[in-house]
């Protein structure tokens, strides 16, 4: 009997192909499912949320403005006042659920900027309010936000967000860091149909309470003029607000039929 | 910003991890391909009983063995793929380079011996990082290979 041994095939043990690309291949699908299972947990946080009665919201929050630290100034009480004219002025024509009061606070912020948060309270920065050329454009902002609160914008955000945080926690990552930013990716495309929804209420709003929408506008013709002073050019798709060319031409064809001699715009001031 | 600082070090050393460890592993393949063709001489064989026709002078247990680990590539890669499913092939070369390399030192060691053929030849492969209890994060295994080497008379 004879013996031998063949020389060692190397292709038999050792399957062929390239690991590099195996790895592409596999990171790319994973990642499309965690965004994939991401949406579909924020949308659905999101919506979950807004099932959360005013009531409620407002039991948890209470007096606090969550986000922001609220000074209060002596100076600033006439001020507040009047926004909070505005706001019940706004509020009354917007038709707001029985028991959603909306509170307005300003702070004192070196950059224009306005926003609701949970419990109906509604922040709006003193540089904004400065920037403001008249009420009509004050109550578009107002109005604005005002919106936002009605249609629970806010604790929608937040109901996505907590999802996220859960998928997150759940797959092994580092939730307190990762989620927001994860939910910052998937709010963007979502929260323009919100920012845009907001703007009509408030264009109707404004309709309401002044007669036109005349001077609105003015408030993203101002704004947009910040932001080519900051070199800040958001691309269109990746920007949470619509475009403010975009939103200055639907404000501008809401006010056509406004004349500024027969109604004029309201100055501001308290 | 800090999503990003840890995405980038987890791509270099993916980085590192794949050109560093091809590389090692390219080498070692090339060693294995020239010293298994310096012992091919030396003969083995699973079979319990020395061939009855050719005489022997004497019998000696002779082993090889050799702990292999991954690289930081071939472990995340691998960590990808048991989320689907399908054959690890980032660890098939790690095994067979380790079972390779095992038989070359045996057959090292039979050399050593004076020895021609080895008979009775087994396997034994254990992942060191399985006894640590929790899940260690190195994967490493010994590869065993022993068997009887038969000196000629």
């Amino acid at each position: 009997m004879s013996y031998e041994n063949p020389e060692v095939p190397h292709d038999v043990n050792v399957a062929p192909g390239n690991h590099l690309i195996e790895f592409l291949r596999l990171a790319a699908a994973l990642v499309l499912l965690v965004l994939l299972a991401a949406a579909v947990l924020y949308l659905a946080g999101g919506q979950l949320a807004r099932f959360i009665p005013f009531a409620t919201e407002q039991r948890w929050v209470g007096d606090r403005v969550i986000g922001v630290k609220i000074e209060r100034n002596d100076s600033d009480v006439r001020l507040n006042q009047y926004l909070q004219q505005v706001t019940d002025s706004l509020s009354l024509v917007m038709h707001l659920p029985d028991g959603m009061r909306i509170r307005v606070h300003v702070i004192s912020m070196k950059t224009p900027n306005a926003f609701a948060t949970l419990g109906g309270h509604i922040v709006l920065t003193r540089e904004l309010f400065d920037l403001m050329p008249s009420e009509n454009a004050l109550a578009m902002v107002i109005a604005h936000e005002i919106a936002h609160v009605k249609h629970r914008d806010p604790i929608s955000a937040l109901g996505g967000t907590a999802s996220l945080g859960l998928l997150l926690a759940v797959i092994g990552g580092d939730a307190s860091s990762l989620a927001p930013q994860v939910a910052m990716l998937v709010q963007r495309g979502y929260t323009r149909e919100a920012e845009r929804r907001a703007d009509l209420d408030a264009i109707a709003a404004l309709q309401a309470r002044y007669g036109h929408a005349g001077g609105a506008a003015a408030v993203f013709e101002l704004l947009a003029a910040t932001h080519a002073d900051e070199h800040v050019g958001v691309p269109t798709l990746l920007s949470t607000h619509p475009t403010d060319a975009e939103r200055i031409g639907i404000l501008k064809g809401a006010a056509r039929d406004w004349r500024a001699e027969n109604a004029p715009l309201v100055p501001l001031g308290p | 910003m800090e999503l990003l600082f840890q995405l980038g070090i987890i791509s270099l050393l993916l980085l590192i991890g794949w050109s560093i460890g091809g590389a090692t592993e390219r080498r070692h393949f090339r060693s294995l391909v020239k010293r298994e063709a310096q012992l091919r001489d030396i003969l083995v064989f699973n079979e319990r009983r020395p061939p009855q026709d050719q005489a022997f002078g004497q019998a000696a247990l002779v082993m090889g063995s050799v702990v292999i680990g991954e690289d930081y590539f071939k472990r995340f890669a691998a960590t990808l793929r048991s989320l689907f499913g399908g054959t690890l092939r980032m660890y098939e070369s790690v095994m067979d380079r380790g079972r390779r390399e095992a038989i070359v030192r045996m057959k090292a060691a039979a050399r050593r011996q004076g020895a021609t053929m080895v008979f009775n030849v087994r396997f034994e492969t254990s992942s060191l990082s399985a006894d640590a209890g929790q899940r260690s994060s190195v994967f490493s295994a010994e590869f065993i290979a022993y068997g009887t080497a038969l000196k000629p008379r």
